[in-house]
Protein backbone atom coordinates (compact mmCIF):
# COMPACT_ATOMS: atom_id res chain seq x y z
CA UNK A 1 0.00 0.00 0.00
CA UNK A 2 1.38 3.49 -0.84
CA UNK A 3 0.25 7.05 -0.36
CA UNK A 4 -1.25 8.66 -3.56
CA UNK A 5 -0.47 12.47 -3.94
CA UNK A 6 -4.27 13.31 -3.88
CA UNK A 7 -4.09 11.53 -0.21
CA UNK A 8 -5.76 8.27 -2.11
CA UNK A 9 -4.29 4.52 -0.63
CA UNK A 10 -3.83 3.11 -3.68
CA UNK A 11 -2.35 -0.45 -4.00
CA UNK A 12 -0.83 -1.10 -7.36
CA UNK A 13 -1.63 -4.49 -7.90
CA UNK A 14 -5.00 -3.92 -7.57
CA UNK A 15 -4.76 -1.39 -10.37
CA UNK A 16 -3.98 -3.43 -13.45
CA UNK A 17 -2.91 -6.54 -14.49
CA UNK A 18 0.90 -7.38 -14.63
CA UNK A 19 1.22 -4.28 -11.63
CA UNK A 20 2.69 -6.59 -9.63
CA UNK A 21 5.46 -6.35 -11.49
CA UNK A 22 6.60 -3.05 -11.37
CA UNK A 23 9.10 -2.24 -8.07
CA UNK A 24 8.43 0.34 -6.06
CA UNK A 25 10.05 3.09 -5.61
CA UNK A 26 10.87 5.37 -2.41
CA UNK A 27 8.94 8.36 -3.45
CA UNK A 28 5.21 8.52 -2.56
CA UNK A 29 2.86 8.33 -5.73
CA UNK A 30 5.91 7.33 -8.21
CA UNK A 31 5.84 3.94 -9.62
CA UNK A 32 8.75 2.73 -11.40
CA UNK A 33 9.28 -0.09 -14.54
CA UNK A 34 10.51 -0.94 -17.83
CA UNK A 35 9.54 1.75 -20.21
CA UNK A 36 7.46 -1.34 -22.34
CA UNK A 37 5.40 -1.89 -19.32
CA UNK A 38 4.92 1.87 -18.80
CA UNK A 39 3.94 2.21 -22.40
CA UNK A 40 1.79 -0.63 -22.86
CA UNK A 41 -0.39 0.82 -19.64
CA UNK A 42 -0.51 3.93 -21.77
CA UNK A 43 -1.50 2.18 -24.77
CA UNK A 44 -4.12 -0.48 -22.74
CA UNK A 45 -5.37 3.11 -20.74
CA UNK A 46 -6.52 4.78 -23.75
CA UNK A 47 -7.91 2.32 -26.68
CA UNK A 48 -9.78 3.93 -29.30
CA UNK A 49 -11.54 1.43 -31.62
CA UNK A 50 -12.34 3.07 -35.32
CA UNK A 51 -16.23 3.94 -35.06
CA UNK A 52 -18.06 1.68 -37.79
CA UNK A 53 -20.14 -1.47 -37.80
CA UNK A 54 -21.65 -3.49 -40.00
CA UNK A 55 -24.35 -5.52 -39.14
CA UNK A 56 -26.50 -6.23 -35.74
CA UNK A 57 -23.41 -6.62 -33.76
CA UNK A 58 -22.72 -2.99 -33.78
CA UNK A 59 -26.22 -1.80 -31.57
CA UNK A 60 -24.53 -3.75 -29.23
CA UNK A 61 -21.22 -2.07 -29.70
CA UNK A 62 -23.20 1.10 -29.19
CA UNK A 63 -24.95 -0.18 -26.66
CA UNK A 64 -21.24 -1.13 -24.63
CA UNK A 65 -20.19 2.26 -25.32
CA UNK A 66 -23.45 4.03 -24.00
CA UNK A 67 -24.40 5.70 -20.34
CA UNK A 68 -25.40 1.99 -19.11
CA UNK A 69 -22.22 0.20 -19.50
CA UNK A 70 -20.22 3.31 -20.24
CA UNK A 71 -16.48 2.47 -22.04
CA UNK A 72 -15.35 5.57 -21.13
CA UNK A 73 -14.40 4.42 -17.73
CA UNK A 74 -11.93 2.25 -19.23
CA UNK A 75 -10.80 4.67 -21.52
CA UNK A 76 -12.33 3.49 -24.49
CA UNK A 77 -13.60 5.91 -26.87
CA UNK A 78 -14.25 5.37 -30.58
CA UNK A 79 -13.18 7.57 -33.28
CA UNK A 80 -14.29 8.40 -36.49
CA UNK A 81 -10.73 8.31 -38.29
CA UNK A 82 -8.83 4.92 -38.74
CA UNK A 83 -5.96 7.68 -38.20
CA UNK A 84 -5.70 7.64 -34.73
CA UNK A 85 -7.50 4.78 -34.35
CA UNK A 86 -5.70 1.87 -31.77
CA UNK A 87 -8.26 -1.24 -32.14
CA UNK A 88 -10.58 -2.19 -34.82
CA UNK A 89 -14.01 -3.53 -33.50
CA UNK A 90 -15.47 -6.01 -36.36
CA UNK A 91 -18.73 -5.88 -35.33
CA UNK A 92 -20.74 -7.70 -38.21
CA UNK A 93 -20.99 -9.89 -41.19
CA UNK A 94 -18.19 -9.32 -43.48
CA UNK A 95 -18.98 -9.37 -46.79
CA UNK A 96 -17.03 -10.23 -49.99
CA UNK A 97 -18.12 -6.72 -51.40
CA UNK A 98 -16.96 -4.72 -47.87
CA UNK A 99 -14.07 -6.98 -47.86
CA UNK A 100 -11.73 -4.69 -49.15
CA UNK A 101 -12.67 -1.48 -48.09
CA UNK A 102 -11.99 -3.35 -44.34
CA UNK A 103 -8.64 -4.15 -45.36
CA UNK A 104 -7.77 -0.78 -46.65
CA UNK A 105 -9.19 0.53 -43.33
CA UNK A 106 -6.83 -1.68 -41.34
CA UNK A 107 -3.81 -0.56 -43.51
CA UNK A 108 -4.82 3.07 -42.68
CA UNK A 109 -4.22 2.45 -38.85
CA UNK A 110 -1.27 3.23 -37.54
CA UNK A 111 0.86 0.29 -35.56
CA UNK A 112 0.31 -0.59 -32.55
CA UNK A 113 -3.24 -2.07 -33.99
CA UNK A 114 -5.47 -4.63 -32.67
CA UNK A 115 -8.61 -6.29 -34.04
CA UNK A 116 -11.33 -7.61 -31.96
CA UNK A 117 -13.97 -9.76 -34.00
CA UNK A 118 -17.16 -9.92 -32.67
CA UNK A 119 -20.38 -12.12 -32.53
CA UNK A 120 -20.08 -15.54 -34.99
CA UNK A 121 -20.12 -13.87 -38.53
CA UNK A 122 -16.89 -11.75 -38.02
CA UNK A 123 -15.71 -15.03 -36.21
CA UNK A 124 -16.24 -17.72 -38.72
CA UNK A 125 -19.25 -16.57 -40.78
CA UNK A 126 -21.74 -17.86 -38.52
CA UNK A 127 -25.30 -18.62 -39.93
CA UNK A 128 -23.99 -17.66 -43.34
CA UNK A 129 -22.08 -21.04 -43.76
CA UNK A 130 -21.84 -21.91 -48.03
CA UNK A 131 -23.22 -18.22 -48.87
CA UNK A 132 -22.39 -17.01 -51.71
CA UNK A 133 -21.63 -13.92 -49.99
CA UNK A 134 -20.11 -13.62 -46.82
CA UNK A 135 -16.38 -13.99 -45.83
CA UNK A 136 -16.23 -16.91 -43.34
CA UNK A 137 -14.47 -14.50 -40.80
CA UNK A 138 -12.63 -11.56 -41.16
CA UNK A 139 -8.98 -13.37 -39.83
CA UNK A 140 -9.10 -14.50 -43.65
CA UNK A 141 -8.68 -11.00 -44.23
CA UNK A 142 -6.97 -9.23 -41.50
CA UNK A 143 -5.12 -10.52 -38.34
CA UNK A 144 -7.15 -10.47 -35.26
CA UNK A 145 -6.53 -10.89 -31.52
CA UNK A 146 -9.40 -11.49 -29.40
CA UNK A 147 -12.80 -13.14 -30.57
CA UNK A 148 -15.78 -12.24 -28.89
CA UNK A 149 -18.43 -15.61 -29.26
CA UNK A 150 -22.40 -14.97 -29.34
CA UNK A 151 -25.02 -13.83 -31.94
CA UNK A 152 -24.84 -10.95 -30.97
CA UNK A 153 -22.24 -10.59 -27.98
CA UNK A 154 -24.10 -9.03 -25.24
CA UNK A 155 -22.20 -5.44 -24.02
CA UNK A 156 -20.88 -7.87 -21.26
CA UNK A 157 -19.25 -9.83 -23.37
CA UNK A 158 -17.51 -6.76 -25.65
CA UNK A 159 -16.85 -5.21 -22.58
CA UNK A 160 -14.69 -8.91 -21.67
CA UNK A 161 -13.28 -9.19 -24.60
CA UNK A 162 -11.93 -5.54 -24.59
CA UNK A 163 -10.30 -6.10 -20.84
CA UNK A 164 -9.09 -9.29 -22.60
CA UNK A 165 -7.45 -7.02 -24.69
CA UNK A 166 -6.01 -5.16 -22.09
CA UNK A 167 -4.65 -8.17 -20.73
CA UNK A 168 -2.89 -9.33 -23.66
CA UNK A 169 -1.45 -5.55 -24.31
CA UNK A 170 0.44 -5.64 -21.00
CA UNK A 171 1.15 -9.61 -22.00
CA UNK A 172 2.85 -8.00 -24.81
CA UNK A 173 4.94 -5.16 -22.74
CA UNK A 174 6.47 -7.78 -20.14
CA UNK A 175 8.09 -10.03 -23.49
CA UNK B 1 -60.49 3.01 -49.61
CA UNK B 2 -62.75 0.38 -51.81
CA UNK B 3 -63.98 -2.79 -50.62
CA UNK B 4 -62.36 -6.26 -52.11
CA UNK B 5 -65.39 -6.92 -53.91
CA UNK B 6 -65.69 -3.43 -55.37
CA UNK B 7 -61.84 -3.52 -56.03
CA UNK B 8 -62.48 -6.74 -58.27
CA UNK B 9 -65.46 -5.64 -60.22
CA UNK B 10 -63.20 -2.36 -61.09
CA UNK B 11 -59.59 -4.12 -61.76
CA UNK B 12 -62.04 -7.22 -64.26
CA UNK B 13 -63.48 -4.01 -65.81
CA UNK B 14 -60.15 -1.79 -66.19
CA UNK B 15 -58.03 -5.04 -67.98
CA UNK B 16 -60.88 -6.52 -69.48
CA UNK B 17 -58.67 -5.73 -72.53
CA UNK B 18 -55.68 -7.54 -71.22
CA UNK B 19 -56.23 -11.35 -71.44
CA UNK B 20 -56.09 -11.53 -67.53
CA UNK B 21 -56.61 -13.45 -64.73
CA UNK B 22 -57.77 -12.74 -61.70
CA UNK B 23 -57.28 -14.09 -58.17
CA UNK B 24 -56.88 -12.86 -54.52
CA UNK B 25 -53.84 -13.02 -52.54
CA UNK B 26 -54.66 -12.80 -48.95
CA UNK B 27 -56.53 -9.42 -48.71
CA UNK B 28 -55.17 -8.04 -52.30
CA UNK B 29 -56.56 -8.88 -55.59
CA UNK B 30 -54.03 -9.87 -58.08
CA UNK B 31 -54.25 -9.40 -61.99
CA UNK B 32 -52.15 -11.82 -63.89
CA UNK B 33 -51.15 -9.91 -67.03
CA UNK B 34 -49.23 -11.89 -70.03
CA UNK B 35 -45.92 -10.29 -70.05
CA UNK B 36 -45.84 -8.66 -73.10
CA UNK B 37 -48.16 -6.19 -72.04
CA UNK B 38 -47.06 -5.97 -68.49
CA UNK B 39 -45.98 -2.54 -69.24
CA UNK B 40 -49.20 -1.02 -70.65
CA UNK B 41 -51.03 -2.61 -68.12
CA UNK B 42 -48.87 -0.78 -65.46
CA UNK B 43 -48.82 2.52 -66.89
CA UNK B 44 -52.79 1.91 -67.58
CA UNK B 45 -52.55 1.37 -63.41
CA UNK B 46 -51.31 4.56 -62.46
CA UNK B 47 -53.10 6.80 -65.55
CA UNK B 48 -56.44 5.24 -64.73
CA UNK B 49 -58.64 8.17 -63.00
CA UNK B 50 -60.24 5.60 -60.75
CA UNK B 51 -57.02 3.59 -60.11
CA UNK B 52 -54.50 5.97 -60.02
CA UNK B 53 -51.03 3.46 -58.35
CA UNK B 54 -48.94 6.40 -58.09
CA UNK B 55 -47.20 4.24 -55.78
CA UNK B 56 -44.71 1.43 -56.39
CA UNK B 57 -44.55 -0.45 -53.16
CA UNK B 58 -42.18 -3.41 -54.16
CA UNK B 59 -41.43 -5.28 -57.01
CA UNK B 60 -40.56 -9.04 -56.69
CA UNK B 61 -39.27 -12.15 -58.64
CA UNK B 62 -40.04 -15.15 -57.52
CA UNK B 63 -39.28 -18.86 -59.14
CA UNK B 64 -41.54 -21.21 -59.49
CA UNK B 65 -40.93 -24.86 -60.83
CA UNK B 66 -41.69 -23.97 -64.22
CA UNK B 67 -41.21 -19.90 -64.36
CA UNK B 68 -40.27 -16.94 -63.28
CA UNK B 69 -42.55 -14.49 -61.97
CA UNK B 70 -42.58 -10.81 -61.46
CA UNK B 71 -44.52 -9.35 -59.02
CA UNK B 72 -45.55 -5.08 -59.06
CA UNK B 73 -46.91 -4.42 -55.63
CA UNK B 74 -48.90 -1.32 -56.00
CA UNK B 75 -50.42 1.07 -53.84
CA UNK B 76 -52.41 4.65 -54.22
CA UNK B 77 -51.25 7.21 -52.22
CA UNK B 78 -54.48 9.76 -53.85
CA UNK B 79 -57.17 6.93 -53.54
CA UNK B 80 -55.67 4.49 -50.20
CA UNK B 81 -56.38 1.31 -52.09
CA UNK B 82 -53.85 -1.56 -53.32
CA UNK B 83 -53.80 -4.36 -56.00
CA UNK B 84 -50.74 -6.23 -56.96
CA UNK B 85 -49.85 -6.68 -60.87
CA UNK B 86 -47.92 -10.20 -61.76
CA UNK B 87 -46.26 -11.38 -65.17
CA UNK B 88 -44.74 -15.09 -65.78
CA UNK B 89 -41.93 -15.16 -67.99
CA UNK B 90 -40.46 -18.74 -68.95
CA UNK B 91 -37.50 -20.43 -67.71
CA UNK B 92 -35.56 -20.26 -71.14
CA UNK B 93 -36.63 -17.02 -71.70
CA UNK B 94 -36.27 -15.14 -68.54
CA UNK B 95 -37.20 -11.13 -70.25
CA UNK B 96 -39.68 -8.55 -69.07
CA UNK B 97 -40.65 -5.66 -70.14
CA UNK B 98 -38.94 -2.50 -67.75
CA UNK B 99 -41.68 -0.45 -65.79
CA UNK B 100 -39.19 1.91 -65.28
CA UNK B 101 -40.58 4.67 -67.75
CA UNK B 102 -44.18 4.44 -65.62
CA UNK B 103 -42.46 4.70 -62.01
CA UNK B 104 -38.54 5.47 -62.10
CA UNK B 105 -38.31 3.95 -58.57
CA UNK B 106 -38.71 0.61 -60.32
CA UNK B 107 -35.02 1.33 -61.19
CA UNK B 108 -33.65 -0.58 -58.52
CA UNK B 109 -35.98 -3.38 -57.72
CA UNK B 110 -35.60 -4.58 -61.46
CA UNK B 111 -31.75 -4.19 -61.15
CA UNK B 112 -31.69 -6.03 -57.79
CA UNK B 113 -34.60 -8.96 -59.19
CA UNK B 114 -31.70 -9.30 -62.76
CA UNK B 115 -29.01 -9.86 -60.36
CA UNK B 116 -30.51 -12.03 -58.38
CA UNK B 117 -32.95 -14.01 -60.36
CA UNK B 118 -31.42 -13.74 -63.94
CA UNK B 119 -34.48 -11.48 -65.51
CA UNK B 120 -33.78 -9.44 -68.11
CA UNK B 121 -35.72 -6.24 -67.77
CA UNK B 122 -35.81 -5.11 -71.66
CA UNK B 123 -35.84 -1.56 -71.99
CA UNK B 124 -34.17 -0.61 -68.71
CA UNK B 125 -31.77 2.09 -68.64
CA UNK B 126 -28.63 0.64 -67.18
CA UNK B 127 -28.91 -2.93 -66.23
CA UNK B 128 -26.12 -3.29 -63.33
CA UNK B 129 -24.97 -4.80 -60.54
CA UNK B 130 -26.79 -3.44 -57.65
CA UNK B 131 -26.07 -4.99 -54.46
CA UNK B 132 -22.99 -8.16 -55.31
CA UNK B 133 -19.93 -7.05 -56.62
CA UNK B 134 -18.44 -6.89 -60.06
CA UNK B 135 -16.09 -9.15 -60.19
CA UNK B 136 -19.37 -11.93 -59.05
CA UNK B 137 -18.99 -15.20 -60.38
CA UNK B 138 -21.61 -14.45 -63.34
CA UNK B 139 -24.38 -17.54 -61.79
CA UNK B 140 -27.53 -15.90 -60.28
CA UNK B 141 -27.52 -17.28 -56.51
CA UNK B 142 -31.52 -16.32 -55.58
CA UNK B 143 -32.02 -19.30 -58.25
CA UNK B 144 -32.84 -22.75 -56.86
CA UNK B 145 -30.04 -24.31 -58.80
CA UNK B 146 -27.29 -22.17 -57.27
CA UNK B 147 -24.28 -24.58 -56.72
CA UNK B 148 -23.66 -23.41 -53.52
CA UNK B 149 -21.30 -26.26 -52.99
CA UNK B 150 -18.99 -24.85 -55.21
CA UNK B 151 -19.25 -21.36 -53.81
CA UNK B 152 -15.78 -20.55 -53.44
CA UNK B 153 -14.67 -19.15 -49.98
CA UNK B 154 -12.49 -15.94 -50.03
CA UNK B 155 -9.61 -15.62 -48.11
CA UNK B 156 -6.04 -13.73 -48.37
CA UNK B 157 -4.77 -16.72 -50.16
CA UNK B 158 -7.96 -16.41 -53.00
CA UNK B 159 -7.34 -12.77 -53.59
CA UNK B 160 -3.17 -11.69 -52.86
CA UNK B 161 -4.27 -8.03 -52.99
CA UNK B 162 -5.31 -8.89 -49.08
CA UNK B 163 -2.14 -10.03 -48.13
CA UNK B 164 -0.91 -8.28 -45.31
CA UNK B 165 3.07 -7.77 -45.04
CA UNK B 166 4.41 -9.13 -42.46
CA UNK B 167 2.46 -9.43 -39.56
CA UNK B 168 0.50 -6.27 -40.10
CA UNK B 169 2.01 -5.09 -36.75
Amino acid sequence: MRSHPLNVTVNPKRLWPGASALEKSGAPGVITGKVEQIISMARKSSLWPLQFGLACCAIEMMSTYMAHHDLDRFGIVTWPSPRQSDVMIVAGTVVKKMAEPIKLLYEQMPSPKWVIAMGSCATCGGPYTRSYSVVMGVDLIIPVDIYVPGCPPRPEALMDGLIKLQDKIMREGKR
Amino acid sequence: MLPDADMERLLREIFAPFDAEFAYAVDEVTVTVPRERIAEACRVAKEHPRLRMDYLRCLAVTEYDDRYQVVYMLYSIALGHKAMLKADAPKDDPVIPSVVSVWSGADWHEREGAELFGVTFSGHPKLEHLLLFDEFDGKYPLRKDYPFEETSEWSAETHPQWETPGDGR
